[in-house]
Protein backbone atom coordinates (compact mmCIF):
# COMPACT_ATOMS: atom_id res chain seq x y z
CA UNK A 1 0.00 0.00 0.00
CA UNK A 2 1.69 3.40 -1.13
CA UNK A 3 1.69 6.33 1.48
CA UNK A 4 -0.56 9.60 0.63
CA UNK A 5 3.22 11.12 0.26
CA UNK A 6 4.01 8.74 -2.68
CA UNK A 7 0.76 8.96 -4.56
CA UNK A 8 0.89 12.61 -4.50
CA UNK A 9 4.44 12.78 -6.04
CA UNK A 10 2.94 10.17 -8.35
CA UNK A 11 0.31 12.58 -9.71
CA UNK A 12 2.79 15.49 -9.41
CA UNK A 13 5.38 14.24 -11.79
CA UNK A 14 2.26 12.92 -13.94
CA UNK A 15 0.41 16.62 -13.88
CA UNK A 16 4.29 18.09 -14.75
CA UNK A 17 4.03 15.43 -17.52
CA UNK A 18 1.12 16.69 -18.96
CA UNK A 19 -0.07 12.78 -18.04
CA UNK A 20 -3.48 13.97 -16.93
CA UNK A 21 -5.38 10.63 -17.56
CA UNK A 22 -2.30 9.20 -15.67
CA UNK A 23 -2.62 11.49 -12.83
CA UNK A 24 -6.38 10.88 -12.93
CA UNK A 25 -5.99 7.01 -12.71
CA UNK A 26 -4.38 7.65 -9.33
CA UNK A 27 -7.79 9.07 -8.00
CA UNK A 28 -10.86 7.23 -6.76
CA UNK A 29 -13.54 7.79 -8.50
CA UNK A 30 -15.34 9.76 -5.53
CA UNK A 31 -12.42 11.45 -4.95
CA UNK A 32 -13.33 15.07 -3.28
CA UNK A 33 -11.17 17.79 -4.57
CA UNK A 34 -11.07 21.10 -3.58
CA UNK A 35 -8.86 24.48 -4.37
CA UNK A 36 -9.68 28.03 -4.55
CA UNK A 37 -12.89 28.30 -6.65
CA UNK A 38 -13.35 24.98 -6.92
CA UNK A 39 -14.91 22.06 -4.97
CA UNK A 40 -16.00 18.90 -6.56
CA UNK A 41 -16.84 14.98 -6.51
CA UNK A 42 -15.79 12.56 -8.60
CA UNK A 43 -12.79 11.87 -10.44
CA UNK A 44 -13.86 12.42 -14.10
CA UNK A 45 -14.00 15.92 -13.21
CA UNK A 46 -10.18 15.83 -12.39
CA UNK A 47 -9.05 16.13 -15.84
CA UNK A 48 -11.09 19.08 -17.54
CA UNK A 49 -9.76 20.85 -14.27
CA UNK A 50 -6.13 20.29 -14.57
CA UNK A 51 -6.40 20.40 -18.52
CA UNK A 52 -6.81 24.71 -17.69
CA UNK A 53 -3.63 24.87 -16.12
CA UNK A 54 -2.02 23.42 -19.06
CA UNK A 55 -3.73 25.21 -21.71
CA UNK A 56 -2.75 28.54 -19.71
CA UNK A 57 0.76 27.60 -18.62
CA UNK A 58 3.81 26.08 -19.43
CA UNK A 59 7.00 25.42 -18.25
CA UNK A 60 5.96 24.11 -14.95
CA UNK A 61 8.74 24.24 -12.10
CA UNK A 62 7.90 22.20 -8.84
CA UNK A 63 10.30 22.49 -5.66
CA UNK A 64 8.97 20.67 -2.76
CA UNK A 65 9.56 22.59 0.68
CA UNK A 66 8.20 20.39 2.95
CA UNK A 67 6.61 17.25 3.37
CA UNK A 68 4.41 16.35 6.78
CA UNK A 69 2.79 12.88 6.36
CA UNK A 70 1.73 10.35 8.07
CA UNK A 71 0.39 6.96 6.65
CA UNK A 72 -2.73 7.68 4.47
CA UNK A 73 -2.37 11.64 5.44
CA UNK A 74 0.10 14.28 3.98
CA UNK A 75 0.71 17.81 3.08
CA UNK A 76 3.10 18.50 0.66
CA UNK A 77 4.46 22.29 0.59
CA UNK A 78 5.54 23.73 -2.43
CA UNK A 79 7.01 26.61 -4.78
CA UNK A 80 5.32 26.36 -8.04
CA UNK A 81 6.63 28.37 -11.01
CA UNK A 82 5.14 28.51 -14.18
CA UNK A 83 4.91 30.78 -18.17
CA UNK A 84 1.72 32.79 -18.73
CA UNK A 85 1.46 31.44 -22.61
CA UNK A 86 -0.75 34.67 -22.88
CA UNK A 87 1.86 36.93 -21.48
CA UNK A 88 4.47 35.36 -21.73
CA UNK A 89 4.77 35.96 -17.91
CA UNK A 90 6.67 34.03 -15.16
CA UNK A 91 4.47 33.42 -12.17
CA UNK A 92 5.86 32.20 -9.23
CA UNK A 93 3.35 30.98 -6.09
CA UNK A 94 3.29 28.66 -2.99
CA UNK A 95 0.46 26.15 -2.45
CA UNK A 96 0.00 23.07 -0.14
CA UNK A 97 -1.87 19.76 -1.34
CA UNK A 98 -3.54 18.18 2.01
CA UNK A 99 -3.86 14.57 0.47
CA UNK A 100 -6.00 11.75 1.94
CA UNK A 101 -5.43 8.06 0.33
CA UNK A 102 -7.20 4.77 0.86
CA UNK A 103 -5.29 1.66 0.05
CA UNK A 104 -3.53 3.08 -3.48
CA UNK A 105 -6.14 5.50 -4.33
CA UNK A 106 -6.23 9.51 -3.68
CA UNK A 107 -9.86 10.29 -1.61
CA UNK A 108 -9.57 13.65 -1.05
CA UNK A 109 -7.09 16.67 -2.60
CA UNK A 110 -7.41 19.75 -1.16
CA UNK A 111 -5.59 22.55 -2.26
CA UNK A 112 -4.55 25.69 -0.36
CA UNK A 113 -2.77 29.07 -2.36
CA UNK A 114 -3.70 32.37 -2.96
CA UNK A 115 -5.71 33.43 -5.91
CA UNK A 116 -5.05 37.38 -5.48
CA UNK A 117 -1.16 37.31 -4.91
CA UNK A 118 -0.92 34.95 -8.20
CA UNK A 119 -3.86 36.69 -10.32
CA UNK A 120 -1.27 39.81 -8.75
CA UNK A 121 1.66 38.76 -11.22
CA UNK A 122 -0.55 38.39 -14.40
CA UNK A 123 -1.66 42.43 -13.79
CA UNK B 1 -4.72 10.50 19.53
CA UNK B 2 -4.18 13.99 20.92
CA UNK B 3 -0.33 14.35 21.44
CA UNK B 4 1.29 16.88 23.41
CA UNK B 5 2.30 18.87 20.63
CA UNK B 6 -1.07 18.74 19.50
CA UNK B 7 -2.43 19.62 22.72
CA UNK B 8 -0.36 22.95 23.06
CA UNK B 9 -1.39 23.94 19.00
CA UNK B 10 -5.07 23.78 20.31
CA UNK B 11 -3.92 25.56 23.65
CA UNK B 12 -2.07 28.06 21.89
CA UNK B 13 -5.34 28.59 19.01
CA UNK B 14 -7.25 28.85 22.31
CA UNK B 15 -5.28 31.46 23.69
CA UNK B 16 -5.15 33.36 20.41
CA UNK B 17 -9.04 33.76 20.42
CA UNK B 18 -9.00 34.40 23.59
CA UNK B 19 -6.76 37.53 22.53
CA UNK B 20 -4.28 35.57 24.88
CA UNK B 21 -1.20 36.45 22.26
CA UNK B 22 1.45 35.64 24.52
CA UNK B 23 0.32 32.21 24.71
CA UNK B 24 -0.01 31.78 20.89
CA UNK B 25 3.68 33.43 20.62
CA UNK B 26 5.17 31.03 23.24
CA UNK B 27 4.63 28.34 21.16
CA UNK B 28 6.95 29.36 18.78
CA UNK B 29 10.57 29.89 18.96
CA UNK B 30 12.38 33.94 19.06
CA UNK B 31 13.60 33.83 15.59
CA UNK B 32 11.05 32.03 14.22
CA UNK B 33 9.82 32.56 10.58
CA UNK B 34 6.12 32.57 9.50
CA UNK B 35 5.10 32.51 5.84
CA UNK B 36 1.71 33.58 4.91
CA UNK B 37 1.17 33.16 1.20
CA UNK B 38 3.58 35.16 -0.06
CA UNK B 39 4.90 37.18 2.73
CA UNK B 40 7.59 36.27 5.37
CA UNK B 41 7.32 37.55 8.69
CA UNK B 42 10.70 37.21 10.82
CA UNK B 43 10.61 36.86 14.62
CA UNK B 44 7.86 36.02 16.90
CA UNK B 45 6.93 39.65 17.57
CA UNK B 46 6.88 40.74 13.46
CA UNK B 47 4.80 37.62 13.48
CA UNK B 48 2.74 38.84 16.69
CA UNK B 49 1.87 42.11 15.34
CA UNK B 50 0.41 41.20 11.84
CA UNK B 51 -2.22 38.60 14.38
CA UNK B 52 -3.33 41.52 15.93
CA UNK B 53 -3.99 43.26 12.64
CA UNK B 54 -6.07 40.98 12.10
CA UNK B 55 -7.77 41.06 15.25
CA UNK B 56 -8.15 44.41 15.23
CA UNK B 57 -10.32 43.99 12.19
CA UNK B 58 -11.99 40.68 12.89
CA UNK B 59 -12.23 40.72 16.84
CA UNK B 60 -14.29 37.93 17.27
CA UNK B 61 -11.97 35.37 15.25
CA UNK B 62 -11.94 31.87 15.34
CA UNK B 63 -9.59 29.04 14.60
CA UNK B 64 -11.03 25.55 14.55
CA UNK B 65 -8.36 23.10 13.95
CA UNK B 66 -9.89 20.26 11.57
CA UNK B 67 -7.54 17.53 10.41
CA UNK B 68 -3.72 17.42 12.27
CA UNK B 69 -0.61 15.13 10.74
CA UNK B 70 2.37 14.98 13.04
CA UNK B 71 5.63 13.84 11.63
CA UNK B 72 9.04 13.64 13.36
CA UNK B 73 9.40 17.65 14.26
CA UNK B 74 6.75 18.45 12.02
CA UNK B 75 2.85 18.61 12.07
CA UNK B 76 0.24 20.38 9.74
CA UNK B 77 -3.46 21.04 10.00
CA UNK B 78 -6.03 22.40 8.36
CA UNK B 79 -7.48 25.40 10.41
CA UNK B 80 -11.09 26.81 9.95
CA UNK B 81 -10.55 30.36 10.38
CA UNK B 82 -13.92 32.30 11.04
CA UNK B 83 -14.66 36.03 12.29
CA UNK B 84 -16.51 39.66 12.09
CA UNK B 85 -15.00 42.62 9.73
CA UNK B 86 -15.88 45.44 12.41
CA UNK B 87 -12.73 47.76 11.97
CA UNK B 88 -10.46 48.39 9.56
CA UNK B 89 -8.44 46.06 7.69
CA UNK B 90 -4.74 47.20 6.41
CA UNK B 91 -3.46 45.36 3.45
CA UNK B 92 -0.93 46.37 0.96
CA UNK B 93 -3.29 48.42 -1.07
CA UNK B 94 -4.18 50.08 1.77
CA UNK B 95 -7.01 50.04 5.05
CA UNK B 96 -9.91 48.45 3.84
CA UNK B 97 -13.25 49.90 5.89
CA UNK B 98 -15.25 47.44 8.28
CA UNK B 99 -17.74 45.95 6.02
CA UNK B 100 -19.70 43.93 8.85
CA UNK B 101 -19.41 40.86 7.19
CA UNK B 102 -18.25 37.76 8.21
CA UNK B 103 -15.33 35.56 6.73
CA UNK B 104 -15.43 31.87 7.06
CA UNK B 105 -12.39 29.95 5.19
CA UNK B 106 -9.83 26.86 5.52
CA UNK B 107 -6.27 27.36 5.76
CA UNK B 108 -3.61 25.08 5.85
CA UNK B 109 -0.50 25.52 8.54
CA UNK B 110 2.37 23.61 8.41
CA UNK B 111 5.15 24.06 11.30
CA UNK B 112 8.90 22.85 12.27
CA UNK B 113 9.41 22.23 16.10
CA UNK B 114 13.45 22.39 17.88
CA UNK B 115 13.72 20.20 20.08
CA UNK B 116 12.10 21.97 23.05
CA UNK B 117 8.85 22.04 21.38
CA UNK B 118 8.97 25.79 19.83
CA UNK B 119 7.89 26.77 16.34
CA UNK B 120 11.42 27.72 13.98
CA UNK B 121 9.12 27.93 10.81
CA UNK B 122 5.02 28.28 10.86
CA UNK B 123 3.53 28.80 7.11
CA UNK B 124 0.24 29.60 6.59
CA UNK B 125 -1.64 29.15 3.27
CA UNK B 126 -4.94 30.07 2.07
CA UNK B 127 -6.83 31.82 -0.91
CA UNK B 128 -6.79 35.46 -0.15
CA UNK B 129 -9.20 36.11 -2.74
CA UNK B 130 -11.68 34.38 -1.24
CA UNK B 131 -11.38 36.67 1.86
CA UNK B 132 -11.97 39.31 -0.20
CA UNK B 133 -15.07 37.96 -2.09
CA UNK B 134 -16.48 37.40 1.50
CA UNK B 135 -15.84 40.65 2.09
CA UNK B 136 -17.31 41.90 -1.25
CA UNK B 137 -14.39 43.65 -1.51
CA UNK B 138 -13.73 41.66 -4.84
CA UNK B 139 -15.94 40.20 -7.08
CA UNK B 140 -17.48 36.40 -6.77
CA UNK B 141 -15.78 34.33 -9.25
Amino acid sequence: MAHARELAERWWTLFLANDLEGAQAHAAPDLRFRGPGVDFNGADALVPYLRTFHEQFGDFERTVKSVTGNGDAAFIELELAATHKATGKRVRWYTTDYVQTTGNKIVSWHAFWDRAGFGGQLA
Amino acid sequence: MTTKRKEAVLAAFRGLDDHDYRAFTDLHAEACTYRMNFDTYQGREAMRAMIQGWFAAFPDLRHEVLDYVEDGDRAAWVVRISGTHTAPMQTPQGAVPATGKRIDFRAADLAHFDSAGKATSWNIYFDMLQVLEQLGIAPKS
